[in-house]
């Protein structure tokens, strides 16, 4: 087994899913506000969907392909939002993240995504990481800003996304600028 | 053999042939080329061309990848290749590559021109994009002055010969082919 992932923030901390935090994914992000923008989301979203989630994600961290972490308020153990890394190439890796609605507007999110970034660069030694977003779902473009993410495309209708075409906009974030920004490692 | 003959003012594009092995061995093959683009290796295998020859063939009699030779009126050597590939019933990639002895002449252009009036008018695309290293501005030229619009710069995003390079993509809406030719 690989071993358990832990990050930890001033208010955070980040760990990889568990079994009983099925309940929390499910009826966090079966709320249509949290699932429409993710496209990995089904909706409506069961249980059985979360524990298959859960499953999926634990072979994905055997595999090394995907490391998924359950973000959780210190010092509760319950499961508030997900944030996930996928190392590409060897060089790079895209992150991507849903917070639970009851806890949008404190920075949670924010301060998740600058925890693994800071993992990204200063633990896996990356070159980049990017994501990206909805065209019309802009909030989440926020949250990459805040974290120190800059804008680098918008690929028009560039994505079937629930039946509609969508706008895809992308943030990337190289290791340079990580570094020179002063945040360290 | 399927017949997807396109023309422009100056170019005859056709289907890749068998015998056009030779030309595309020596175009591709110039580093120059290589550099600029992520399928092409350097140097080139000596049975490359042949094996893109095959698979292209294959792929357009099945309307999967439309690969085009650009050759002049006035001979009928392949000086070039343009490629659209279809990746869903509404949205299309494009890729292309002149040689070294054809730079300049703003045959891509009116290639890559007419491509975009196949992939909006023939196919009923919606949307066609086509992407190019940062350290090579000049593809980015011709998709700006084929209509297409930069809508980005992926920086450090792709590896090629073991060095990250930008991708920056340029894309065109079937808004923006029927604006441009009302």
């Amino acid at each position: 087994m690989p071993e358990p992932l832990r990050l930890e923030t001033e208010r955070l901390v980040l760990r990889s899913l568990r079994h009983d935090d099925a309940a929390a994914i499910a009826r966090l992000a079966g709320d249509w506000r949290v699932a429409w923008p993710i496209p990995t989301i089904p909706h409506p979203y069961s249980l059985g969907t979360a524990r298959d989630f859960i499953r999926a994600t634990r072979r994905g961290a055997a595999e090394g392909s995907e490391s998924v972490y359950a973000v959780t308020r210190k010092p509760e153990p319950a499961l508030i939002g997900i944030i996930s890394l996928r190392p590409q190439q060897g060089f790079i890796a895209e992150t991507g993240y849903w917070m639970g609605v009851p806890f949008w507007g404190q920075g949670y999110t924010t301060e998740a995504l600058r925890a693994v970034i800071r993992h990204a660069f200063c633990d896996l030694n990356l070159q980049r990481v990017f994501a990206w977003h909805i065209g019309r779902n802009p909030a989440s473009g926020r949250v990459m800003q805040k974290a120190g993410m800059r804008y680098e495309a918008r690929l028009r209708q560039h994505v079937l996304h629930r039946g509609e075409v969508e706008d895809q906009v992308y943030y990337g974030l190289l290791r340079d600028e990580y570094l020179d920004a002063g945040a360290g490692c | 053999m399927i017949n997807i003959a396109l023309e422009t003012e100056r170019l005859n594009l056709r289907p890749l042939q068998t015998d056009d092995a030779p030309a595309i061995t020596r175009y591709a093959g110039d580093r120059r080329i290589a550099a600029g683009k992520p399928g092409i290796p350097h140097p080139l295998p000596q049975d490359w061309a042949q094996g893109y020859i095959r698979y292209h063939q294959r792929a357009i009699a099945a309307r999967e990848d439309f690969c085009l030779a650009l050759t002049r009126k006035t001979e009928p050597t392949l000086i070039g290749i343009i490629n659209l590939y279809p990746q869903s019933e509404s949205m299309g990639q494009v890729g292309f590559w002149t040689g070294v002895p054809f730079w300049g002449q703003g045959y891509m252009t009116e290639a890559l021109r007419a491509v975009l009036s196949f992939a909006f008018e023939d196919l009923a695309l919606q949307r066609v994009h086509a992407s190019h290293f940062g350290t090579n501005p000049a593809s980015g030229r011709v998709m700006q002055k084929a209509g297409m619009r930069q809508e980005g710069r992926l920086r450090q995003h792709v590896l090629k010969d073991g060095a990250p390079q930008d991708l920056v993509w340029h894309g065109m809406l079937r808004e923006d082919f029927e604006g441009s030719h009302a």
